[in-house]
């Protein structure tokens, strides 16, 4: 687990960063995925013009394409091995047969679809969220429509999951060096007693926590020390409806 | 294989979803505000924190695979249904958005199947074991390791139902396949939980939940009947679809090479579906009694040793 991806390219001045605030950059990311998700089957013309587009926003956030590559790849068993079972469990004429596998057409063609939607909405998210700060993700989270307590539970646990997993990496080192050549159920019982400790020492730091943030005064909200600036409405909410008419231009070429 | 993907979901789920999961969401954290007052940002952010660092830690499980903790039910049993619930949805939308892990478009549907079952049914079926048991460490162990295991198969059934109703596959494959797969993961997910809520009992009784009211006999009741109810209608449900054509059912447990889960399957109470009604209605009167049956052994076997620790304590 690492968040190091986050602030890699965030700092390269870039027409996307220019041009629109993180938060802004957050509901294009989710314009992007939705459309791209959501694509009716059948609508291939639209899925293409995505590409396109999502080819045109690499370029405006100046993400290198090997980077992007790299985290598609490391998102692809998500959903890559889910949809190479389609072909085998969709009924349908046989299409190809190789061995003793017999691929379904209707099949092969779903798990192409599923796997070039989710390609597309994975990329999309990845490119906005490489080229944002990690501080400046968590105050356009703020603004989502989220309850009040879901958004301070996403400040609160960045601010502090580092805290925890050094806690809990120093917790673990202990126990190795102590269990030797222990047998399986030992290892088992003694890692998920630490976990049980770790959810102790959460709950002691939480205490700990909840007084200093009295003793400064917190009212509900987390305040940022630097409010995003600049950001240009009319481009967001014009790539936003762009990615809008490209799923219902997909919707209606699916009917057709 | 939990986290439903971006891409396999129609348009009509996720937004029915979506909605659904935002409505749990409001009531939910209007729950725990009551509940936790002004200490609840704190705690839950650090359970979110918590729930981060300890979704890093593998456990060995056999030839050289591992896996790790989902959590529902452990952070239920610590923080309350509610809270619990609210924890896992944050922990799920930091998944979407930065590891990839589960689609934005299906993030309803995830908070659903993975906080709503995981922490919500998860610690109905935790209430209900420990009012039937008791309260001691290795018992409070046990029941949440049933409940974890319980709301995994569940958690795979929801997300079998939903991708059948997107049109990714027929509806008895999806939710037979989901089922398969989340029997198997469930064991270590109630492994996991069972032995770190032992673990938390021994160590720290006064961390884990309360509930406000104290339980009285008619609640208790109320839960367990609840339980039982909605466990039979899913499985009632889950039994209709899967006899429909237990053929293949079966076919695709083997195609996904889940033949364990085949075998699990058949083995299951009544397993052939041979029972004196015919068709699909005998099947499901098959299955809803073989999962009663279970539910009632494994609660007379809780409340018998309940009864014979409070006879020996007696006596000691």
């Amino acid at each position: 687990m690492g968040f190091a991806h986050l602030d890699r390219y965030a700092d390269r001045p870039s027409w996307l960063t220019r041009r629109t605030t993180p938060a802004q950059r957050l509901w294009i990311a989710i314009a992007a995925a939705f459309a791209a998700g959501l694509m009716p089957p059948g609508a291939w013309g639209a899925l293409v013009l995505l590409a396109v587009l999502l080819a045109l926003g690499v370029r405006a956030a100046r993400v290198p394409p090997g980077a992007l590559a790299r985290r598609v790849a490391q998102a692809l068993p998500f959903f890559l091995l889910p949809a190479l079972t389609l072909p085998f469990t969709v009924p349908g004429p046989t299409a190809l047969e190789i061995g003793p596998l017999a691929f379904s057409g209707p099949g092969l063609v779903r798990a192409a679809e599923i796997v070039v939607r989710a390609t597309l909405a994975v990329s999309a998210v990845s490119v906005v969220i490489s080229v944002t700060r990690a501080a400046d993700l968590l105050a356009a989270l703020d603004g989502l429509p989220l309850p009040r307590l879901v958004r301070s539970s996403l400040a609160l646990g960045y601010r502090y999951v580092y805290v925890l997993s050094d806690e809990f990496e120093r917790t673990t080192r202990a126990l190795k060096s102590r269990m030797g050549h222990a047998s399986r159920g030992r290892v088992w019982r003694a890692r998920a007693a630490a976990l049980a400790h770790l959810f102790v020492r959460a709950h002691a730091r939480g205490a700990r926590i909840h007084s200093a943030m009295l003793s400064r005064g917190y009212r509900d909200h987390f305040p940022t020390l630097q409010p995003a600036r600049g950001g240009s409405r009319a481009w967001s909410v014009a790539i936003v409806c762009l990615f809008a008419a490209i799923w219902l231009g997909g919707v209606f070429e699916a009917m057709a | 294989m939990a986290h439903i993907p971006d891409g396999f979901l129609s348009a009509a789920v996720s937004a029915t979803t979506l909605v659904a999961a935002g409505a749990v969401t409001a009531y939910a954290a209007r729950r725990s505000q009551k509940n936790l007052d002004e200490r609840a940002a704190p705690t839950l952010g650090l359970a979110t924190a918590a729930v981060f660092a300890a979704q890093a830690v593998n456990f060995p499980v056999a030839a050289g695979t591992s896996g790790h903790l989902l959590g529902g039910v452990l952070v239920a049993v610590l923080f309350g249904p509610w809270a619990g619930y609210l924890v896992m949805t944050a922990v799920l939308i930091v998944q979407a958005l930065i590891f990839a892990d589960g689609g934005l478009t299906a993030l309803g549907a995830n908070v659903l199947n993975i906080a709503g079952i995981g922490a919500l049914v998860g610690y109905g079926i935790y209430r209900a074991l420990t009012a039937l048991a008791g309260e001691g460490a290795r018992r409070r162990g046990l029941a949440a390791a049933a409940a974890a295991y319980v709301a995994t198969v569940l958690t795979g059934v929801a997300a079998g139902w939903e991708l059948g109703l997107s049109g990714v596959a027929p509806i008895r494959l999806s939710v037979g396949a989901m089922a398969g797969v989340h029997a198997v993961m469930g064991l270590a997910e109630g492994a996991i939980t069972g032995t770190a809520v032992w673990a938390l009992t021994r160590k720290r009784p006064d961390l884990l939940y309360q509930p406000r009211a104290p339980a009285t006999g008619g609640l208790n009741r109320a839960v367990v009947l609840a339980g039982l109810g909605s466990l039979a209608i899913v499985v009632g449900l889950l039994s209709l679809v899967a006899s429909a054509a237990p053929d293949s059912l079966e076919r695709a447990a083997i195609d996904l090479g889940f033949a364990d889960a085949a075998t699990a399957w058949e083995g299951a109470p009544f397993g052939n579906y041979s029972t004196w009604l015919p068709g699909p209605a005998g099947t499901a009167v098959a299955l809803v009694l073989g999962i009663a049956l279970l539910f009632a052994g494994a609660a007379a076997t809780f409340r018998a040793i309940a009864l014979a620790r409070g006879a020996r304590e007696e006596r000691g």
